[in-house]
């Protein structure tokens, strides 16, 4: 009952369909995702936080409280004592050390007097290296100087050669273009004329046209004598291929009376085919006919 | 992280009567979907299909020629081309049956045209009255599911002493999901099935004008055949 070619289509439209629901429900589930709790919790109410206290515990622990003060200055009587031996002997092992430090330090002036005239020959002769070095440095720039000056004037030259290059390609091309588009236009204006030509012989085609039917309806016409000269009148008139007239009716432009406009569709009635042989290019189903009667 | 509020969970969690009007407004809407990719494709065919056959027509062809052209390849016509097909194959058998008069003739396969013309008609308004039905019904059952399941959220609260706002709201919020989605399904049905039947409308017109059309062609000829 159903070709592959529906099924195939009935299966593409349902695709899409789920598609679209798939689409939906991301959508709906993505602006939903930020909600609020439906389910807050509930724990509105006031709270008393209370503690036990028992006095007798507080009473003990004062007392052990003034045991560790006591134990504490016992203590501390103790230790000042200590201090004070400990800082006897400390002054003692000071004076010692002074001594030795000031035998120390004469020598070691005499050591820093000698590394100071080490140093200063050692200092000299290095200048005199770095004069000799900066020497031929400066000579070795005095020659790349003169090397960068040559490469820069052969760049110069080559980026030269090309400019007059480009400039000679541009000319040729200028001048192409120009050639083109006068050839184009020249085109152009030739088809221009050839439309103009044509369609100048399809208007004058539908004027025919025009002329041929006006002449067979006037032929077809019984001239009512209210029908003055002057008359215009415009007629919609339905054919078939062939030229036959299926009808015709008067349109709102038009001067004569009822007896003229009656006669006229008349003559369009009784004329029956319209003219065909020869009128096929201008052939159309619904034609709208002007009807001239400049008198006789 | 809030996974006891997402969406999915209220419909995972809802009554079974709710989820069952919730899957039967899903199929609805899935159908209608369906139905409105595939009519929207037919249509147009058929509208591009009666432009093509007209201008054919009347440019002046000889009929006997058009009418072998559509039924040589034999394939299965179509739209107007069907309603030309049977009304000039009629009037062709009428004729070769002998002296017969012209007004038999025309009315014979005017008769035919027009059974044509009905038989078309119905293929194109075919499955538009799913359209139609979940259009208008898909939200009742909606609300149906949402009275349901607004019902046993209050029959919950009946049971307790004092009752606050965050015990009925998710339920009321799940059940509201069912409005939600039987309006999904109504509109585009709603919206599909006006424009739908506008255009096969407009498509009958234009076969009609068709039919009307050829039969004075026909009648003509008869005439002409009869004074020969």
């Amino acid at each position: 009952m159903f070709s592959r070619h529906e099924i195939g289509a009935i299966f593409r439209a349902f695709g899409l369909a789920i598609g679209i629901h798939v689409l939906m429900a991301a959508l709906v589930v993505l602006s939903t995702m930020k909600w609020e709790p439906f389910r807050k919790p509930q724990n509105l109410g006031l709270t008393i936080e209370a503690v036990i206290v028992d006095t007798s515990e507080i009473r003990k622990q004062r007392e052990a409280a003034k045991r560790a003060a006591e134990t504490e200055d016992l203590r501390r009587q103790r230790a000042e004592r200590l201090e004070q031996q400990k800082k006897r002997e400390a002054e003692h092992k000071a004076q010692k050390d002074l001594e030795a430090k000031q035998r120390r330090e004469l020598e070691l002036e005499a050591q820093r007097k000698r590394d100071a005239q080490d140093r200063l020959q050692r200092l000299r002769m290095e200048r005199e290296r770095m004069r000799e070095d900066e020497r031929l440095k400066q000579q070795q720039a005095l020659e790349d100087i003169r090397r960068q000056r040559e490469a820069a004037d052969e760049q110069r030259k080559r980026e030269e050669e090309r400019l007059r290059q480009i400039e000679a390609r541009r000319q040729t091309e200028a001048v192409e273009q120009r050639r083109r588009l006068e050839a184009a236009q020249r085109q152009q204006q030739v088809e221009a004329e050839q439309r103009e030509f044509r369609a100048g012989q399809v208007a004058s085609f539908k004027e025919r046209y025009q002329i041929a039917i006006q002449t067979v309806v006037t032929q077809n016409w019984l001239r009512p004598p209210t029908a003055q000269p002057g008359l215009r009148c415009t007629l919609k008139i339905v054919q078939i291929p062939g030229g036959e007239v299926i009808s015709a009716a008067i349109t709102s432009q038009c001067t004569g009376d009822q007896a003229t406009r009656r006669s006229i569709v008349a003559a369009v009635e009784r004329v029956g085919i319209l003219p065909y042989r020869g009128f096929e290019d201008v052939f159309q189903r619904e034609i709208d006919f002007h009807f001239i009667y400049d008198g006789d | 992280m809030q996974n006891e509020l997402q969406i999915w969970k209220l419909v995972l969690e809802a009554s079974w009567l709710v989820q069952g009007v919730m899957a039967i407004l899903l199929l609805a809407s899935v159908a209608s979907w369906v139905i409105i990719f595939r009519k929207r494709q037919i249509l147009a065919k058929a509208e591009k299909e009666a432009l093509v056959f007209e201008e054919r027509f009347w440019s002046g062809t000889d009929l006997t020629q058009l009418h072998e052209s559509i039924t040589g390849a034999h394939r299965l016509t179509s739209g107007m081309e069907r309603i030309f097909d049977s009304g000039f194959a009629e009037f062709l058998r009428m004729r070769q049956q002998g002296r017969m008069p012209p007004d038999a003739m025309v009315e014979g396969a005017q008769r035919s045209m027009r059974i044509a013309l009905t038989r078309e008609t119905e293929e194109l308004e075919h499955h538009l009255n799913f359209l139609a039905t979940v259009g208008s019904t898909s939200p009742y059952i909606g609300l149906f599911g949402t009275v349901w399941g607004i019902m046993t959220s209050f029959h919950q609260l009946a049971s307790v002493n004092q009752a606050t706002i965050a015990m009925v709201a998710p339920g009321i919020s799940e059940a509201l999901i069912a409005t939600a989605m039987g309006l999904f399904a109504a509109i585009p049905a709603v919206i599909g099935y006006n424009r739908f039947l506008n255009q096969v409308n407009r498509l009958e017109v234009r076969y009609d004008n068709f039919k009307e059309e050829f039969s004075s062609i026909l009648q003509r000829q008869a005439h002409k055949l009869s004074e020969e």
